[in-house]
């Protein structure tokens, strides 16, 4: 039997770190060299079997230039999983993230599952040998693991390009969501609300993956 | 990361925004109305008639046969003559740029005034005028002028319409003289094609119509809008033109006319530089309408790059936001890089404003109205939007912020782009609602905001697949142009001033949030506060913009948001207790110190640098905070100068005022208070249970009105502050250390004493000392009243828990305090009965305390109270008469072991601060700031000493306006510098309450004591300023109790004088205290072997304020007056002068004072001259004069 849940999941980080990039390899397992920048948000969803249930993401792909951080609480409001991008050469982006994981807690739904993606792995990989090249890494895997540790964040590093690990990113989010905190697919969101007080039950809604 | 600096600007922004709600000028609604640059000025305006007649070109006669009138207003500017239509803007308007005008010719006609105007593009336009013909002659001439002044500059502007589309078109077509050789190209479309189809959209059909427009009504710089140039620009620009017409039509052509150069310059100007704009627009430059293939190329990307590059610079304030590449890339498709600059610059200044801006203020401002709009025009399904919790906004953004340019395929986007530059943001309202509209249906049905969005999506794909048109049925037409009726047929009530409205009325939420979130996210970035929570970061956070906000006055000003030193006293007064704002007797070095520290070395304090002081003063941890405390002294040495010392021995005293002056109790007062209670609330139920009746705790309640004697309560608490400000002095002396090399050892004043006065060494500037910050620690906690200070008092003084709108920073008033602290009963209550058992023991053991108090002040505070029944209390219940006469513990005696020592003590201290003083300090001003210290030292040692506890408290202190009293007073005192006055006037004031305190000890003339004083003032008799000193004090002393005493008092009572002391009378006690004083001093001179002239000179000032005190109230009081001054001094002589009387009064041979009392005040004189006589011996020499006058 398979149970549908619907999760509304956000994108945030800096500009150009690869947010729309990582959702269109996700939606469409396509990538576009070029992509243009998002200007406020692009909304997609794509539906995901993990175990038992099926679950369907409804993805904010928020814009992520500065000016427009105004907007995000539109978009993270009610959101129960978000992911923090940010680009592995690019120190500042990981600053950024930081920032966002602090407004998430702060200001999105308590428990909210938030991922933290180090993104454009590719970039760090010398194409023939596939072996990382020395010097190309502005954030090493250990500061985005102890980002993770510390704000109990999921921890990632993937390239959208290559499409490493973007499936497994949006996977265990999948796995981490509590079920009851997942509304009905099938259900009017009239109130768009969460029950933060229903109880939790994690281990039940953990299966396999067969995304 | 420029985070924190990007934060400020969008702050900047808001107050941009907010503040510009001035109104416009008649001037700037012109050139909003026709587009034309900023900056023109209406030089003259007539009520005219406009005739267009029909026109024969070439032997083409137009489609108009009858010439047509249109009444309107006609306005000159200095470079332009506009009109329009006065009953519809739409029907007919012009623009002609002055330069144009080829011809003016007058009509000849009889009935009225008119002219004609002939342009170089062969428009030919007659105005009738309808004014007087005064006036229109007036505006003819102010024609004729301005033309004249401008004619040079016609070859400039030929040279710039060669390079526009339109002129070419007519040339080619032999419609113009102005000769093009080559067609103008300026967009990316001429070598990479235009979007879309041409021949689908009719490009060729629509060229030609714009060639006859412009034939018929002008172009560029000489342009009639009519109805027929609506229509044409409504059916879309053709490809050719568009560029061109875009920037006409949104008046971009004058600016890039006028500033010709401008654009280059800028890119030259900034050649190679950086900027966070520029890093930005590198991440998008791929990323703009990748498809279009000019965009594939460097050429394409190049001018992209140039552009916004360059408006980044041109308007700093919004850099480059994300959709501007969108826009600028689309409009490079139609235009040169210039036009583009100056379209980008009209839109970002005046066709929507804020959109782009660091907060999108604009954009965010227009959602709300859009979603105002959907609510009011199409209910049904904004109800549905409401219901299902659809973020309209979340949908619209893209729209407006792109103009469709990256949701609607880009043919179509286009069209709309027409519309926005002719007819400005409103056409973005109108084709948003059509969409709603036309797409209703579907988006009933939608759920969530991802529904809705994919209705959207589909429905911008199929923007030209046909279907019925929705005002006749028969006809197929694309969904576009469906949706273009209904957007500006439909929706063309939507106008400008209903938008006007809707923005008017959202504006404030608009901007609320977005402070809220710029504050949110300031807030959040500041570096980590462990003594402050968010909530305090948050108020510490409003209170700073306040200030700045109110101190950069008007918002428009680009007031740097950091924070100078006027602002931050400002803050501080609102924040903390004892930075008041009050500039005459403000002590503003600790501030200045607080600072100095904060913005090391800078100017100015940003929000950071402050959160980070204020978190580091506040340390809960009384360690850590002596120690951040100390850190602004040290300049991180460890050590702390002789001079420094001065300072934070000044600054504790600032800083502790708020208690010293009893505006606020500490915790040592408001557990004392609260013992008080408890010691009552025993004391009562002793006494219920005496008579029988039981009661249980539940009963203990406070009452509910309760008269504290809150002046008692403050003096107690001022005591103890004085006294320890003396006391760290004192102590901060005793333990400075002397630097490695120390000078040779002091003159010893006195064999005996050497072990007393050794610690003052340090006071000698010859010898460089320091105290280290583990001493001053170890004195504060030595001390208890500064330690419970730091402990408690301090932290609590930074109101970092209120909010802005709350009464900012006025000191509470010290009766609402009562009010607090007793409508809060229940606390107090529980308070009272955590403390039963205390005070149980404290009462059973105040007889025997009087002798150890000296080191347990806290006891010493309770027992404080034992005799003065009335100073609390009167409890609202029936039993309250017999509980206050209930005598509590038993008055203690004065205990002549701790007053010997507490003058001495006392003593050394003057002695070290006047010895200090003797030890040439150099300037004068540093001399009086010095002399007042001492004076400090001495007079609040004197006033705080244990020697007087177990007397009965001073019952008042001298009040506010007496200090203003010896203000003034020290004023005529020449040598005083303007800067000593602060300082001066704060020595006279503890002096003041050492002369209270003086009045409480009468035996404080005992030997040893006075021996430690005598030998200070052998030490520093022969120095003048030492003299003055004591000259100053005194006086001021004397005006401060003579302007306090001219008040009408009761009259003494003569038999209870001889004690010197009534605590009926405070006032007399004051005064006896004075004189007692006065002739203690006096007194030791006797023991001394000096020249009794070097005092004369100096202390006869002195001695004539005590006596003038004497004299104001010596009709009633003289006697008292005698009795008190005869057991400390002897009076020598007394003569009677024919005036009135002179009494000659020399003390032990040293001293003599004439006192002359006025004839009016002969009984008093008289009966003070017998009383003084009576007590005292005759000695003849006459060393010192004093005149003695008579106030009354």
């Amino acid at each position: 039997m398979s149970k549908q849940t619907s999760v509304k999941l956000v994108l945030l980080g800096e500009a150009a770190v690869g947010k729309s990039s990582l959702v269109l390899r996700f939606v469409s397992n396509d990538f576009q060299e070029n992509k243009e920048p998002t200007i406020g948000a692009a909304f997609l969803t794509q539906r995901c079997t993990i175990g038992t249930k099926t679950i369907k993401f409804e993805i904010w792909d928020t814009a992520g230039q500065e000016r427009f951080a105004n907007l995000a609480p539109l978009y993270y409001r009610n959101a129960q999983a978000a992911l923090v991008v940010y680009d592995i050469t690019k120190p500042a982006s990981f600053i950024k993230a930081r920032h966002w994981v602090k407004e998430l807690h702060e200001q999105a739904s308590k428990n909210i599952v938030i991922a933290l993606v180090g993104n454009k792995y590719d970039l760090l990989v010398d194409p023939e040998t596939g072996d990382e090249i020395e010097g190309r890494r502005s954030v090493s895997v250990e500061e985005g693991q102890a980002l993770a540790d510390e704000e109990g964040l999921l921890f990632f590093e993937t390239s959208a390009k290559s499409a490493l690990n973007v499936n497994e990113v949006f996977t265990a989010i999948g796995k981490q969501i509590p079920e009851e905190a997942a509304k009905p697919a099938d259900q009017p969101s009239s109130s768009g609300r969460i029950d933060l007080n229903a109880p939790t039950d994690e281990t039940g809604a953990i299966g396999n993956c067969a995304c | 990361m420029d985070f924190f600096k990007d934060i400020v600007s969008k702050t900047q922004t808001i107050l941009d925004s907010t503040g510009s709600s001035r109104r416009p000028s008649k001037d700037e609604l012109l050139c909003v109305e026709f587009r034309l640059p900023d900056g023109e000025r209406i030089v003259d305006e007539a009520s005219v008639e406009l005739v267009l007649s029909p026109r024969v070109v070439n032997g083409h006669q137009s489609a108009d046969t009858s010439a047509v009138t249109f009444s309107g207003k006609l306005t000159l500017t200095n470079n332009f003559l506009t009109f329009k239509d006065s009953y519809d803007f739409m029907a007919c308007s012009f623009v002609v740029e002055l330069l144009m005008i080829q011809k003016i010719q007058r009509v000849h006609r009889s009935f009225d005034f008119a002219i004609q105007l002939h342009t170089t593009s062969d428009l030919e336009l007659t105005i009738q005028f309808l004014s007087i013909k005064s006036q229109a002659e007036r505006f003819g001439q102010n024609l004729t002028r301005s033309l004249k002044r401008n004619v040079n500059e016609v070859s400039k502007i030929n040279l710039f319409q060669m390079g526009l589309y339109s002129e070419y078109l007519l040339y080619k077509n032999h419609a113009s003289k102005l000769k093009i050789e080559a067609p103008p190209t300026g967009g990316l479309g001429w070598v990479f094609k235009f979007p879309g189809n041409a021949q689908k959209m009719n490009d060729r059909l629509k060229m030609k119509k714009w060639f006859d427009f412009f034939r018929e009504y002008g172009r560029n710089f000489a342009l009639i809008r009519n109805i027929p140039f609506y229509k044409l620009v409504s059916f879309g620009l053709p490809n050719k033109l568009r560029g061109e017409l875009w920037e006409t039509c949104c008046g971009s052509l004058y600016l890039r006319y006028i500033n010709c150069d401008e654009y280059n310059t800028i890119l030259v100007d900034h050649d190679g530089m950086k900027s966070f704009a520029i890093e930005e627009i590198e991440k998008d430059l791929n990323r703009s309408l990748p498809e279009y293939p000019a965009y594939q190329n460097e050429e394409g990307i190049n001018r992209l790059r140039r552009v916004l590059t360059a408006y980044s610079w041109k308007n700093p304030e919004i850099g480059y936001c994300q959709a501007m590449n969108i826009v600028a890339a689309a409009l490079l498709i139609y235009m040169s890089e210039e036009q583009v600059f100056w379209c980008l610059h009209v839109l970002c200044e005046n066709i929507i404003p804020g959109y782009y801006s660091q907060t999108m203020y604009g954009v965010l401002l227009d959602q709300k109205v859009f979603e105002g709009l959907v609510r009011k025009t199409l209910p049904i399904l904004g109800d549905h939007f409401q219901r299902q919790d659809i973020q309209l906004s979340i949908v619209s953004l893209p729209w407006f912020l792109s103009f469709f340019l990256n949701t609607m395929p880009l043919v179509f986007a286009f069209r709309v782009v027409d519309m926005l530059f002719l007819h400005g943001p409103k056409t973005l309202f109108q084709v948003g609602l059509a969409i709603l509209k036309v797409n209703g249906e579907a988006l009933l049905r939608c759920e969530d905001d991802g529904e809705c969005l994919a209705v959207f999506k589909e429905f911008f794909l199929s923007l030209d697949e046909t279907e019925p048109s929705i005002f006749n049925q028969d006809r197929l037409r694309t969904k576009f142009d469906n949706l273009w009726e209904v957007a500006f047929r439909e929706f063309a009530v939507i106008d400008d001033k209903v938008i006007a409205q809707f923005r008017a009325r959202n504006k404030n939420e608009v901007f609320h949030g977005i402070e809220i979130f710029v504050k949110r996210a300031a807030v959040r970035n500041l570096p980590k506060t462990p003594n402050l929570s968010q909530d305090q970061l948050s108020n510490i956070y409003d209170r700073y913009y306040n200030v700045l906000i109110a101190d950069s006055g008007s918002a428009i000003g680009r007031a740097n948001l950091t924070m100078d030193f006027a602002s931050f006293g400002k803050f501080m007064a609102q924040l903390v207790d004892w930075a008041q704002l009050d500039t005459d007797t403000g002590h503003n070095g600790f501030l200045r110190r607080l600072f100095d520290n904060w913005a090391k070395g800078e100017d100015t304090l940003n929000l950071e640098t402050l959160v980070l002081g204020i978190n580091r003063l506040i340390d809960r941890d009384i360690m850590n905070s002596l120690s951040n405390f100390i850190a602004l002294y040290d300049n991180g040495s460890g050590k702390i100068d002789n001079e420094t010392v001065l300072e934070l021995a000044e600054d504790l005293i600032y800083i502790t005022s708020p208690w010293r002056d009893g505006y606020l109790f500490d915790d040592m007062t408001n557990k004392a208070i609260e013992t008080e209670i408890a010691k009552k609330i025993i004391e009562r139920k002793r006494i219920l249970q005496e008579q029988g009746i039981s009661t249980d705790d539940d009963k203990i309640k406070l009452p509910q009105e309760v008269r504290f004697n809150d002046e008692k309560w403050r003096n107690k608490q001022s005591e103890r502050y004085l006294a320890s400000s003396s006391n760290f002095l004192k102590l901060a002396f005793q333990y400075a250390q002397e630097e490695p090399d120390p000078q040779a050892s002091l003159i010893d004043l006195d064999d005996d004493t050497t072990e007393k006065l050794k610690h003052n060494k340090a006071l000698n500037p010859a010898t460089p000392t320091f105290i280290t910050a583990s001493t001053f620690r170890m004195i504060i906690l030595a001390d208890e009243t500064y330690e419970s200070f730091f402990h408690n008092d301090f932290w609590k003084s930074f109101h970092v828990n209120d909010k802005v709108s709350e009464n900012p920073g006025v000191v509470n008033n010290l009766r609402g305090m009562f009010t607090d602290f007793l409508a809060d009963g229940r606390r107090v209550a529980n308070e009272v009965r955590k403390r039963m058992d205390d005070a149980t023991k404290t009462v059973a053991s105040s007889d025997q305390s009087s002798i150890t108090t000296r080191n347990s002040r806290a006891q010493t505070l309770t027992s404080y109270n034992d005799e003065d029944e009335d100073d609390f209390g009167n409890f609202v219940s029936p039993l309250s008469d017999a509980l206050n006469d209930i005598p509590i513990g038993a008055p203690k005696q004065p205990d002549p072991t701790n007053q010997y020592s507490a003058a001495r003590s006392w003593a050394s201290d003057f002695g070290a601060a006047l010895y200090s003083l003797f030890f040439g300090v150099g300037g004068v001003s540093n001399c009086c700031g010095l002399c007042c210290l001492a004076a400090r030292v001495a007079a609040t040692k004197w006033a705080g000493d244990d020697g007087f506890e177990g007397r009965p408290p001073v019952e008042s202190r001298l009040d506010l306006g007496a200090c203003t009293g010896v203000a003034r007073m020290l004023k005529r005192i020449p040598l005083w510098s303007a800067g000593d006055w602060r300082v001066g006037f704060s020595g006279c004031e503890n002096l003041l309450v050492a002369g209270e305190a003086r009045g409480c000890c009468e035996t404080f003339k005992e030997d040893d004591d006075a021996m430690a004083l005598s030998r200070v003032f052998s030490a520093v008799a022969s120095d003048n300023v030492t003299s003055l000193l004591v000259a100053v004090v005194n006086e001021s002393s004397g005006v401060a109790l003579e302007s306090r005493l001219s008040v009408d008092r009761p009259v003494y009572p003569l038999t209870r004088s001889s004690s010197g002391y009534s605590p009926d009378d405070p006032e007399m006690a004051d005064l006896t205290g004075l004189i007692s004083l006065i002739g203690f001093l006096v007194s030791e001179l006797e023991s001394l072997e000096i020249d009794p002239m070097d005092w004369a000179a100096s202390s006869s000032c002195c001695w004539s304020a005590a006596c003038r005190i004497s004299c104001s109230f010596c009709r009633t009081r003289a006697s008292n007056f005698c009795s008190a001054s005869s057991r400390s001094a002897s009076v020598n002589s007394v003569d009677v002068f024919s005036s009135g009387i002179s009494l000659e009064w020399g003390i032990s041979g040293c001293t003599t004072i004439v006192c002359n009392c006025g004839s009016g005040d002969f009984e008093g004189s008289t009966a003070f001259l017998s009383s003084s006589l009576s007590s005292s011996s005759i000695v003849g020499s006459t060393t010192m004069e004093l005149f003695w006058v008579c106030i009354d």
